[in-house]
């Protein structure tokens, strides 16, 4: 045993860590059950938790204490509501009474739901409070004791509720019944309770009981996870719901009765209250009446008072006006007089002088007339002469006329019949004969100058002589006789043209005649017309100068009228002036004596009417209160009549402790983690099994000559056996140990440190477990045992003589990969070396790449975990959720709050804000609730902008549109619900509708269900109340600036401000907690990977030693011959690494589906670092290993090669 | 003639426990370049200690060991080692061929490693395993195993051949034709080799024979007219 250390190690600690994860993993849900029923027993946590709409009595406390199996009842009071804590306000609080009675200071007595204090002390007075301590740092709100909570005026009137309004916190407890980070659902602000506190129950005005607690007999000395546990309550459950008809029946009626009574005093009070009012109110109405009357009468007499001083004024005004004004009316009319009467003698003077120069015209006219009458006789004579003359002068031109015209006529004809054309053509014949003639003889004449003797050119010359001369006696007689018939014509043309000369002088003698008669006759129709012209004239001005004169006259009598009236006027007018200002002075002393006496009685007049006013608006005041209390006293009256009507027989809603969230989330995270711890030791003892079968088929392979020898000594085959099976079972033995001391103590703790960001249990302890201890060992034993059987066995099998023998070495064996001659070829003799041994042994090729894989795949979901949890911050608060703060309104109202437009809509404040409305419902999967959140954007065209809706794997957008709704990925999982498919879901008002799903979109942090305002209006037939509003924080401003988030929170019906920065910075925190979970599987990976190819290369190593040696002989370098060993255990590396990080996929997967809490989806990728780190580290742990084995490969003796074969 | 391997006062130690053993105690001894030479002596004489430290394998504690001019015993690990790869080839007693390898390979195996070696198919050829080349060791016989190892060593084309009882795990007749091979590469090729081996009747066919009992070198001898294999009967 001492020589095969290394192989003893590796056998000892395959197991070490197979049961060590075993009891580890397997142990650790006992333990965190354990610890819960411990704390929840050590706490008194009720069993039972009963509700009912009408609330609870001490009748049915005393109805639940009868029950059968009910051990402790305790009745308390509970009520959700906001609370201020200094700065911040509207913080959503649960207030939970402490029976006051059985607590003191520090020691509370029994009591169901036990709080424990951590700091300060119990509240002992009205007025003081305890708070719940915060489960983790990152769930702190920050309020300390000390501190003085006080309700939020958004609360409304819950005078009913709470009897006081402050709360000093006293202390810090913990409780069981708050003891995990889930949050409880409140009925009001955001459906979430973020602060717990306890007071005692005199600060409770509640007339009923909110909620019973009731522990079940004999329930706490079983395990509060074991089934026996919850059949133990659900029998007393049910007894309770048996019990419930009648209370409920019985609650009924008292309320009702009650509710009656009070209605019915309600309205005997309201008639009463109304008859007094009434009354009193006509009193004062008619004293008021009486008072206006005297008033309008006093008013009526000042008035005619006023109206007659008014008058007199007036006249008196008028009168003082008038005087000055008389006066000087009286001296300007006499002056004007005066002005008139010298006017009047001008004209006088004027009218003389125009008649003297009409008489001096109208003489000269008289006169130029006598002339034109004598002138006239001479005229007519002359027309008259010159009338006879012209007869006779006509006949004699036309006479001559007659002559002129008939010799020119006789003219023409001769020229038309004379032949003078005629002569005048022959006599041009003649000539040109005569010419002929001539030149002929001239010819002739020629040539009998140069032939003188010719005497033929003598006779033609002769001759032509004659012709010469008979041509030219011819022309002659033709020339006379056309000269002649000219000289004839030219004769009678002269004739007629002196004729017509004569003709045309007598012609013009006479119109000259003519005209001469025309213009004297002319002459004397004028003269005739001017005489009778001017005649009449004449007449008109001598009688228009009698009447001129007659005129002239008159005005001179009219001039010495008005001389005598100016004098008069002038002697009137000196006297006036001082009589009229006596008058005037004794008008004005009466006028303000009456002025006086009318003001004394306005003044008068305006006190009694401010007296009046006053009297009225006290009426009207007292008027308008009475009739608003009698209003209010009549609508109270409605609401009671209402809520009596919709009073329903209440109902019992019996809870177990699955009701409280840490509790039910605290059990099913057991479950969950049980789910993965029955995974991860199976694998492990699987290579435990795989190392224990190679590393004892080696050592049986090496004592073989041993075996034989004892064999041949007559040892049985068992006994020999026995040999190998003691050996691997101490081995065995001391890995079991080794792991259980692990597995018990360091896995549980830091599992639980995980969740202990989580759950607040003081009471984990790290626990022997016997069973498990067992079960490992047991396992650890089998799988061992097996192997060296399975290893024994064929050696076993043969023959003694043929185990002294050598065992024949195993044969080199062609592999597959020889068939490709081109790789097969290229490759080195070392290389085809280890690709025949991969292939050679399969146990170590199983074994080491099932170690090797399963030591990448633990990385891969190691780091893939990380991945997987830090992704969803940054994909929930960067990419899908793209607004930067929250506000929570508790009305509605304050949106339309001016100063709160004003902020928002501020932009270099607030880049985009949207109203939405966000209720928290349950939605029943079966086998328990879902909470999800309906999430109703306030405008679906900007909604976008807000929250990006896209599927997760392709990254498409969805757009939310009418007519059905989004739902979020892993709500879409929980519920198998897939576009398309019908949800029904119901609101928080209880109303359900059916929706088809549009869309699954890309969450991870809760879960929600987006719905337009029209479609959830169309399927719940009321609009969504908005409570909530989504803001954007200006482009490059990371953080919110104090004074902004003051002024949103000091708008009236605002509850709160979230930064998201805020939910940030929380979940970073629990996703810390995960690094821990990822450097165990770190540690286990790696010492997964290690063992094997510890045990591989042991093997390897110890098999190979004289081939080891030869090679080293042959003059193979160090670096070569490690080369020649490891390169088997990098390519099964390689090709396990390869396969763990397939393998990791899947159980990152199944681990991460098995962890996930219903509020968050964990991501499903795992980033390609993370592979890269897996595989990079599984190589550094080979790595490691071979540098480990390399002393031993230095070791190695080449006289080995020397050595026998063994 | 400078002799071509020489030994000079070479003493090899192995501490047990208390006492200390000389393995090799102050041998000297020569030989010439072509020689086939054969130390020849009983079990346990230190015959293969020698062989050990000639062949690099082991360093001696005392003395000199000198090959082709070259000081053997100053070499460091790693110039043994390439003294090994380049100058020395190995014939074992159990031939020590890699199983997983055919015979060719194991011939090409060494052939990887060296400058300038020879051709494996027809070294294997020439040892008359030209019909066998594709063979894995546990295919062949002793004889022909031990060929391979020859071709082997030949392969790399070394200065010296060591075999260390070659024929050891060989019957007679095979054992014969190896040393025929081993006699007929020295004749030829002008190698010098050196067999080791405790078989005195081997020593004729020997050019050299240095006979060594506890240690030392009881005595050297030349053999001016070596007989070939074939005539020697043991």
């Amino acid at each position: 045993m001492k020589g095969t250390f290394s192989r003893f190690i590796a056998i000892a600690a395959i197991v070490a860590l197979g049961t060590g994860l075993l009891a580890g993993l397997m142990a650790t849900p006992i333990n965190m059950r354990a610890a819960g029923d411990t704390y929840l027993d050590e706490s008194n946590l009720y069993d039972l938790r009963i509700v009912s709409e009408l609330g609870l009595t001490d009748e049915d406390a005393d109805a639940i204490r009868a029950v059968e199996g009910v051990d402790e009842v305790m009745p308390a009071y509970m009520a959700d509501i906001f609370l201020d804590a200094g700065e911040e306000k509207n913080i959503v609080t649960r207030v939970h009474g402490l029976p006051s009675d059985q607590i003191e200071e520090l020691e509370p007595v029994d009591y169901l739901n036990r709080v424990e204090v951590v700091e300060g002390r119990l509240p002992v007075k009205e007025n003081e409070c305890v708070i719940v301590a915060p489960v983790s740092a990152s769930h702190d709100p920050g309020i300390t004791v000390g501190q003085t909570l006080t309700v939020s005026e958004s609360n409304g009137d819950i005078s009913d509720t709470l009897r006081s309004t402050e709360f000093k916190i006293v202390g810090v407890v913990e409780t069981a019944y708050y003891f995990s980070v889930e949050t409880e659902s409140a009925t009001i602000g955001d459906g979430t309770v973020s602060l717990k506190i306890y007071v005692g129950d005199e600060n409770f005005s509640q007339e009923a009981y909110s909620e019973i607690f009731v522990t079940v007999e004999g329930a706490r000395e079983l395990n509060a996870a074991s089934d026996e546990y919850q059949n133990a309550v659900d029998a007393v459950a049910e007894r309770i719901e048996e019990i419930s008809g009648a209370r409920c029946e019985a609650r009924y009626t008292e309320v009702k009765e009650q509710a009656e009574q009070e209605l019915a005093d309600a309205r005997a009070e309201l008639e009463d209250a109304r008859a007094e009012a009434d009354e009193k109110l006509a009193d004062a109405e008619q004293q008021l009446e009486d008072g206006r009357a005297e008033l309008e009468e006093n008013e009526a007499k000042l008035e005619s008072a006023k109206n007659e001083i008014d008058s007199g004024e007036k006249e008196l005004e008028a009168n003082r006006e008038s005087l000055p004004g008389t006066l000087s009316q009286k001296q300007q009319e006499l002056a004007a007089a005066q002005t008139a009467l010298i006017d009047a003698k001008a004209q006088y003077e004027d009218g003389l002088a125009e008649i003297e120069t009409q008489e001096q015209a109208l003489n000269e006219a008289k006169q130029q007339l006598e002339v034109a009458k004598q002138l006239l006789p001479t005229l007519e004579s002359a027309v008259t002469q010159g009338e006879q003359a012209l007869p006779s002068l006509k006949a004699q031109a036309d006479a001559l006329e007659q002559a002129a015209q008939s010799a020119e006529q006789t003219a023409q004809q001769a020229h038309d019949t004379s032949n003078i054309n005629d002569l005048n053509a022959a006599t041009a014949a003649a000539q040109s004969e005569y010419e002929t003639k001539k030149a002929e003889r001239e010819a002739l004449e020629a040539q009998l100058a140069e032939d003188p003797e010719n005497p033929d050119l003598q006779a033609q010359y002769a001759a032509a002589q004659a012709a010469e001369q008979t041509a030219q006696a011819a022309y002659d007689t033709a020339k006379a006789a056309s000269d002649a018939e000219q000289a004839r014509l030219d004769g009678l043309d002269s004739a007629a043209s002196s004729a017509r000369t004569q003709a045309d002088a007598a012609k013009q003698t006479y119109d000259a005649a003519e005209q001469g008669v025309a213009e004297a006759r002319a002459q004397l129709d004028e003269a005739n017309r001017q005489i009778a012209e001017y005649e009449p004239l004449i007449t008109e001005g001598e009688a228009q100068l009698a009447a001129a004169k007659q005129k002239m006259a008159d005005a001179k009598k009219q001039i010495t009228e008005a001389e005598k009236q100016i004098a008069s006027g002038e002697t009137s007018l000196s006297l006036a002036p001082g009589l009229a200002q006596l008058e005037l002075d004794l008008a004005q002393s009466k006028l303000d004596s009456a002025k006086q006496q009318y003001e004394d009685g306005m003044e008068q007049l305006e006190d009694g009417r401010a007296e009046l006013e006053q009297g009225e608006a006290e009426y009207a005041e007292q008027k308008a209160d009475a009739e608003q209390k009698l209003a209010d006293a009549e609508q109270q009256i409605a609401d009671g009549e209402q809520e009596l009507a919709e009073l329903e027989v209440p109902e019992w809603y019996v809870f177990d402790r699955s009701g409280n969230a840490g509790v039910s989330a605290y059990w099913s995270n057991i479950d969950k983690l049980e789910a993965i711890t029955t995974v991860f030791p199976i694998f492990f003892f699987l290579v435990a099994a795989l190392v224990a079968l190679t590393t004892m088929t080696r050592m049986v392979d090496e004592e073989r000559l041993q075996i034989g020898t004892f064999k041949a000594l007559g040892y049985s085959r068992w006994q020999i056996m026995f040999k190998y099976l003691f050996y691997a079972w101490v081995a065995t033995l001391v890995g079991d140990v080794a792991g259980l001391a692990f597995g018990f103590t360091a896995i549980p703790l830091v599992i639980w440190n995980a969740y202990g960001t989580m759950y607040s249990i003081p009471t984990f302890q790290c626990v022997f477990h016997a069973q498990l201890a067992a079960l490992g060992v047991g396992a650890a034993l089998v799988c061992t045992s097996l192997a060296t059987l399975n290893a024994c066995g064929q050696t076993l099998r043969e023959c003694a003589a043929q185990l002294l023998l050598p065992k024949a070495p195993a044969a080199g064996k062609r592999i597959l990969l020889e068939r490709v001659t081109p790789i097969w070829r290229r490759m080195k003799f070392t290389h085809k070396v280890t690709a025949r041994n991969l292939f050679r042994y399969k146990k170590r090729f199983f074994m080491t790449v099932t170690g090797i894989a399963g030591c990448t795949a633990l990385l891969v979901t190691g780091f893939g975990l990380k991945d997987s949890i830090s992704d969803i911050i940054s994909n929930q608060f960067d990419k899908i959720f793209t607004y930067d703060f929250v506000v929570t309104l508790s009305d509605e109202d304050a949106l339309e709050d001016e100063a709160f437009q004003d902020t928002m809509g501020d932009t270099a404040r607030v880049k985009n804000y949207m109203a939405a409305s966000q209720q928290r419902v349950s939605v029943d999967l079966g086998d328990r609730e879902f909470s999800v959140y309906l999430f109703v954007p306030g405008d679906t065209a900007q909604f976008a902008q807000f929250i990006d809706l896209h599927e997760r794997r392709s990254g498409a957008s969805i757009a939310l549109t009418d007519g059905g709704v989004v739902v979020t990925e892993k709500f879409a999982e929980e519920r198998g619900l897939s576009v398309g498919s019908e949800l029904e879901i119901e609101n928080s008002d209880g109303d359900a509708a059916t929706f088809t799903v549009m869309g699954i979109a890309e969450n991870y942090v809760e879960n929600y269900v987006y719905i337009t305002p029209d479609s959830y209006r169309d399927a719940f037939g009321k609009d969504a109340e908005m409570n909530s509003v989504l803001g954007i924080l200006p482009d490059g401003t990371e953080e919110m600036e104090e004074s902004l988030s003051e002024a949103i929170l000091a708008v009236d019906g605002v509850a709160g401000l979230t930064p998201v920065s805020t939910m940030r910075t929380s979940l970073d925190e629990t996703i810390a907690s995960i690094n821990y979970v990822v450097y165990v599987i770190i540690l286990c990976a790696g010492m997964l990977a290690f063992v094997v190819l510890y045990n591989l290369t042991n093997i390897n190593i110890a098999e190979r030693q004289k081939e080891i040696a030869t090679i080293k002989v042959l003059g193979f370098y160090e670096p070569e011959v490690e080369a020649y060993i490891y390169r088997e255990s990098h390519v099964l590396t390689a090709i396990g690494t390869a396969l763990g990080l397939v393998g990791g996929i899947f159980l990152h997967m199944f681990i991460m589906r098995t962890v996930e809490v219903d509020m968050v989806m964990f991501g499903r990728e795992i980033k390609p670092l993370s592979f890269v780190l897996a595989a990079v580290l599984t190589v550094v742990f080979s790595l490691l290993v071979n540098l480990v084995m390399k002393r031993k490969l230095r070791a190695i003796s080449m006289v080995e090669s020397l050595k026998a074969p063994e | 003639m400078e002799p071509y391997v020489r030994f000079e006062d070479v003493c090899k130690y192995y501490q047990t426990g208390e006492t200390r053993i000389a393995a090799a105690d102050h041998v000297n001894f020569e030989i010439n370049k072509g020689e086939f030479c054969i130390i020849v002596g009983p079990s346990g004489a230190g015959k293969t200690t020698v062989l050990n430290m000639l062949g690099g394998m082991d360093t001696c504690d005392e003395g000199r060991i000198v090959l082709d001019g070259r000081v053997v015993s100053d070499f460091s690990q790693k110039e043994l080692t390439a003294y090994r790869r380049y100058d020395v080839g190995f014939v074992f007693q159990f031939y020590n061929l890699v199983q997983n390898l055919t015979a060719v390979e194991n011939v090409e195996l060494a052939n990887e490693i060296c400058r300038n070696p020879m051709d494996a198919v027809q070294v294997l050829r020439d040892v008359g395993l030209g019909h066998r080349l594709k063979n894995f060791p546990a295919q062949l016989s002793g004889g022909e195993q031990q060929r391979v190892s020859i071709a082997r060593a030949l392969a790399k084309n070394p200065k010296i051949l060591l075999c260390d009882e070659p024929t050891g795990a060989l019957d007679y007749k095979t054992g014969k034709q190896v040393l025929r091979l081993l006699q007929d590469t020295c004749r030829h090729t002008g190698r010098t080799v050196i067999v080791i081996t405790h078989n005195t009747a081997l020593t004729a066919m020997a050019d050299r024979v240095i006979h060594i009992n506890s240690g030392t070198v009881q005595s050297m001898e030349t053999n001016p007219d070596p007989v070939p294999v074939e005539r020697i009967e043991w």
